[in-house]
């Protein structure tokens, strides 16, 4: 176990799991307060468009698809603001949408060898220092101004309509929220990749709810989940050379399960 | 002075009037009840009130100020309690919590929430009777002790006028009056201005100072007895409407269906 830490490519998964689970533990409790959980799969397959885009224009994918996707979270956003189409409904179209055009591009790019395969599933074993500078700078930012809105964006999760009289500047904080989603989203995709992303930024919270009745603390068991299922998922993939997206995917499905068990049979908390 | 001013208010949503030219003043630490018919467009007029709706014509003044003003520069002036308390009944806040909330506008973005806003929420619930209930996963409360930690969430900002939308529509009848009484007993304490929208035209009239008839147009503004004894009613709900009298309380009515027109 300790001659694991001595490679240089495990350091760096384990930073980049750390951080990535902190940052989606965080952002998964509001997904889930504000039934968001869809979101997670159309934004992550938003970035799959951003990821064609970015070979087929031959720049980093990573800038491509940062700005792709944060286009595409405004535009859900602006479509529930406006009221004419039902959110889940917008999603649905852009998440097929997306898709196609991103694999459009990858025929046009003709350019068949590129490593999509890592973009779907991730591969945190070989994420490069840049990656994870990367992941650092953007999860960094992204705790920051979530700690920072946290008290208005529990209330428009709460009660949007009320925060709003409140003079609580809740459309705002809805996009806002929207393009932290899609940073994290993108920058997640090398760990765990797109097909898996969404599931760290639902699991956690839902897992966390379990344990508490009360937002406090069902925020660090959120966290708590998250960091256990990314250290967990890492030394289980590779103890038992696994799949590592997966497996801390599956690992976090487990723990979830042992919390409804722990819901229905389990004391109640109350902080 | 006038705390509430509207003058020839028309809201048009989806091509349908829903409110024809309304006119309506509230002097401060009167109580309103706006009384109608369900569609009649009450909770229209809360939210144009509330600066959520655009009216095509007329105009709106909260102690001389436009709606949305109020809201933007003024927190604190409006206190607001939805017919619908909230959306999500499973939502992991405390009763203690959720009267903090009406504060976080107050104390503005980037700042915590102190230990000075905590003992006012709980004197806030205090002052509604539900003190004993602070820690109380708020999904965990009856529809009426819901609707007091609201009027405590409202009442931490201090504010001058408090608008209620049906707020007993998921209260039990026995403590429907329970709750009036309270509404009552803050209006004099805290010298607030009351607008009380309500289908209730049983006991809504009883605990207010003034009655308003709303079915598309306006129909009357004036005392309880008043309005209780007139045709005004008859017209607004387009069918006969009877009361039988508790001294000068009307306390049951009975309606007799037959369409007038």
């Amino acid at each position: 176990m300790i001659e694991l830490l001595s490679y240089q490519f495990m350091q760096r998964a384990l930073a980049a799991g750390i951080i990535i689970s902190l940052v989606c533990g965080i952002l998964s409790f509001f997904v889930v307060l504000r039934r968001l959980s869809f979101i997670g799969v159309g934004l992550s397959h938003a970035a799959f468009g951003g990821v064609a885009l970015g070979f087929f224009l031959g720049v980093e994918p990573t800038w491509t698809a940062i700005g792709f996707c944060v286009a595409i979270a405004l535009l859900i956003g602006m479509i529930k603001h406006k009221g004419k189409i039902q959110e889940d409904t917008a999603i649905g179209i852009f998440f097929a949408a997306n898709m196609a055009f991103g694999i459009m591009l990858i025929g046009l790019s003709h350019r068949y060898n590129v490593d999509l395969f890592g973009y779907l599933f991730g591969n945190i074993l070989a994420i490069t220092a840049y990656d994870l500078k990367m992941i650092t700078v953007v999860g960094s930012l992204v705790l920051v101004i979530t700690a920072l809105f946290f008290k208005e964006l529990l209330f428009c999760s709460f009660d949007e309509e009320m925060a709003g009289i409140c003079s609580i500047p809740a459309v705002p904080l809805n996009y806002l929220f929207m393009v932290l989603l899609s940073l994290v989203i993108v920058v997640s995709i090398k760990v765990v990749g797109i097909v898996l992303v969404s599931a760290l930024l639902v699991i956690p919270a839902a897992a966390g709810r379990q344990f508490s009745s009360n937002y406090r603390g069902m925020l660090l068991a959120s966290v708590l989940v998250g960091l256990l299922s990314a250290l967990g998922g890492l030394f289980l993939s590779y103890r038992f050379d696994l799949p590592s997206g997966s497996t801390i995917v599956l690992l976090a499905t487990f723990i979830f399960g042992l919390s409804f068990l722990w819901r229905l049979w389990g004391p109640t908390l109350y902080t | 002075m006038k705390v509430l001013e509207i003058n020839n208010l028309t809201v048009v949503r989806d091509g349908t009037v829903i409110l024809d030219n309304i006119n309506l003043e509230l002097e401060e630490g009167q109580s309103l009840a706006v009384i109608g018919p369900n569609g009649g467009g009450k909770t229209t007029l809360v939210k144009t009130i509330l600066g959520l709706l655009q009216p095509q014509a007329g105009s709106i003044r909260i102690m001389g100020l436009p709606p949305e003003s109020v809201i933007r520069k003024r927190p604190g002036t409006i206190g607001y309690v939805a017919q619908r308390a909230f959306y999500d009944p499973d939502f992991p806040v405390s009763a203690l919590d959720v009267v903090m909330m009406g504060k976080y506008g107050k104390i503005g973005l980037l700042r915590p929430v102190g230990r000075k806003d905590r003992e006012e929420a709980l004197s806030c619930l205090e002052t509604v009777g539900m003190a004993n209930f602070a820690f109380r996963p708020i999904g965990q409360l009856s529809g009426g002790q819901q609707q007091r930690i609201m009027i405590a969430r409202s009442l931490i900002i201090h504010p001058r006028m408090l608008i209620l939308d049906e707020p007993t529509s998921g209260v039990d009848a026995g403590s429907q009056e329970n709750f009036y009484r309270l509404l009552r007993n803050l209006q004099s304490a805290l010298s607030l201005s009351i607008i009380q929208v309500s289908h209730d035209i049983a006991l809504v009239p009883s605990y207010s100072d003034q009655v308003a008839c709303l079915n598309k147009q306006l129909f009357l503004h004036g005392k309880p007895d008043d309005v209780m004894h007139s045709d005004i009613l008859k017209q607004a709900y387009g069918c006969q409407v009877e009361f039988l009298f508790h001294g000068t309380m009307p306390h049951r009515t009975v309606e007799e269906h037959r369409e007038t027109s």
